[in-house]
């Protein structure tokens, strides 16, 4: 490496460790330390090609271009700390993993709508069709006057009648994914 | 030595895995050179054997498009092997890179659109365009080099469906609301899947298909994410309308619009230095530039024919291969040194194809 390269990557060094508090060599390493991986499965569950990792730790890239990419490091920091603590075990760290893989930064054009599963548009849609069936067969000051009169006997159903008859669309979906495994 | 699968492939490493198996870098005996080969899961191979043998039967010669060279199918496996891509795909460059500088994401959109005409020219609806199998060939920090590949789910237009009716063809969340709809697949499909790719590179985040129609059919035309400059909002709107007659005609109509956006472009004062790396790594230990290194203990087997490799049933030898093989082993494997016979399956896939020849001729004599 000639002196010139060597300045570059010194360069990259700093401001990495002022961008992400450290340089991103000795960042991944302990990640892939503390999380028993490797720089494949860090890769992988980072959503980082193999190559582009590696640049990043040698510094000869000082950037993390992708901003959903950070958010998985920070992910996976918080992670390590926790299992460090003792408060996450191995096995539920792996299942973290996954997760934090699948993550990603919302969607487009629907910024107000922050949840990260590829399934929420789905959802929202099955609900909103249970919401619109239940509204066409009464309106909604029947369905929660219904509910009252259920509440004392069946508190279930009273309570799926008010969501999805006379409850927020938020409310529904909430309720539907707590339902649904 | 690797594995060698059909007398012929000589199996190298793994490159990736696909939806419907993996894919292995190969040295191809006959040919002489490595190639990337698309092999099937077992477990898969009846209902994809159709589709893989409709990629075969596409050939389409364009610097943009990658097909497939070659093919072979042994008992219920298939392989078919196509040019090593070195880039990874587009969707690799989104998880290197989030978002893509606009000029740089138009470079990428016209030469996809580049590939879309010359497919649809030949009459074939692609049906399954998505950054993952948008390769890329490893151009450093030069000017990318896109090739659209994976024709597994295309069909020419106006062709009988050979899947069943009511399976709608392609990934979820790249679908036209159309083909969501199960209309005949139609070029504007294409078009509208093109469109998402773009709102993809451009926001760096996979875009919602069914809230996007959603705000097109409410709003009209939504307001442009933050990432998409105006200019090129207008291009993608054109392609990303729900109606497809609202859509453009054709993606070469598609693709001088993208042109003349890009020129309206601002040259950036500085930019991210995209750089498409070389994701496939050198060749392992016993393999060189010429092949592998040491020769080979045993004499070569005969291989297959590159074209036409649909082997000829006969009644005489019905899948002795799979009947003969014992558990446990690969049943890729050649043995004793010749072919293997056809298979259960290789007949049906043949039989098949037969059949439809055969409708299709009395269907043309019907009509004249």
């Amino acid at each position: 490496m000639d002196a010139a390269q060597q300045e570059a990557t010194a360069r990259a060094r700093e401001l990495q460790r002022s961008w992400y508090g450290e340089p991103l060599g000795a960042l991944f390493r302990r990640l892939i330390d503390d999380l028993g991986l490797n720089q494949a499965r860090l890769a992988s569950v980072l959503g980082l090609s193999a190559p582009m990792l590696s640049q990043l730790m040698s510094g000869q890239r000082a950037k993390i271009g992708n901003p959903a990419v950070v958010q998985r490091v920070q992910a996976l920091q918080e992670l390590s700390h926790q299992v460090a603590d003792g408060s996450v075990s191995a096995a539920e760290a792996a299942e973290r993993m996954e997760e934090v893989k699948r993550s990603s930064g919302g969607s487009v054009l629907n910024s107000t709508q922050t949840a990260a599963s590829s399934g929420a548009p789905t959802v929202k849609r099955v609900v909103r069709e249970i919401q619109s069936l239940l509204r066409s067969v009464a309106a909604a000051g029947d369905i929660i006057e219904a509910a009252g009169t259920l509440a004392p006997t069946h508190p279930e159903l009273a309570e799926f009648l008010r969501v999805y008859g006379a409850g927020r669309t938020a409310e529904a979906v909430a309720h539907y994914e707590a339902h649904q495994s | 030595m690797g594995e060698v699968l059909a007398g012929r492939y000589e199996l190298v490493d793994p490159i990736g895995r696909g939806g419907v198996g993996e894919v292995w870098r190969v040295w191809d005996r006959e040919r002489r050179c490595y190639a990337a080969a698309k092999l099937l899961k077992q477990s898969h191979a009846h209902s994809l054997l159709l589709r893989f043998v409709r990629e075969q039967a596409l050939r389409i010669d364009h610097p943009h498009v990658l097909a497939p060279v070659s093919w072979a199918a042994i008992d219920d496996r298939v392989l078919f092997t196509m040019e090593v891509v070195r880039g990874g795909s587009v969707a690799h460059l989104i998880g290197d890179y989030g978002p893509l500088p606009a000029r740089f994401a138009c470079d990428l959109l016209d030469q996809l659109l580049a590939a879309l005409t010359a497919v649809h020219a030949e009459g074939v609806v692609h049906r399954d365009i998505k950054p993952a199998n948008l390769l890329l060939e490893a151009t450093g920090t030069g000017r990318p080099h896109l090739r659209l590949s994976d024709f597994g789910c295309a069909m020419r237009k106006g062709e009988p469906r050979l899947t069943e009716t009511n399976y709608v063809m392609g990934t979820p969340g790249y679908f036209a609301p159309e083909q969501m709809a199960g209309e005949e697949p139609d070029f504007p499909a294409d078009l509208f899947a093109v469109g998402l790719v773009a709102l993809y590179v451009l926001t760096g985040r996979k875009p919602d298909a069914e809230a996007l129609v959603g705000l097109f059919l409410e709003q009209g035309r939504p307001r442009p994410p933050r990432e998409v400059p105006a200019p090129l909002w207008d291009v993608l709107a054109g392609l990303l309308a729900p109606d497809p007659v609202d859509r453009f005609r054709t993606a070469a109509e598609a693709r001088e619009a993208l042109a003349s956006a890009a020129a309206l472009l601002p040259v950036p004062d500085e930019e991210e230095r995209i750089e498409v790396f070389d994701q496939i790594g050198p060749l392992p230990p016993g393999f060189g530039p010429r092949g592998p290194e040491k020769a080979p203990p045993r004499p070569v087997a005969p291989p297959l024919p590159a074209t036409p490799p649909m082997p000829v049933p006969s009644a005489a030898e019905p899948a002795v291969a799979s009947a003969g093989t014992p558990a446990g082993t690969p049943v890729l494997k050649p043995r004793g040194g010749r072919p293997a016979p056809p298979s259960r399956r290789t007949v049906a896939v043949v039989l098949l194809v037969a059949l439809v020849c055969l409708v299709a001729g009395a269907c043309a004599l019907a009509v004249a």
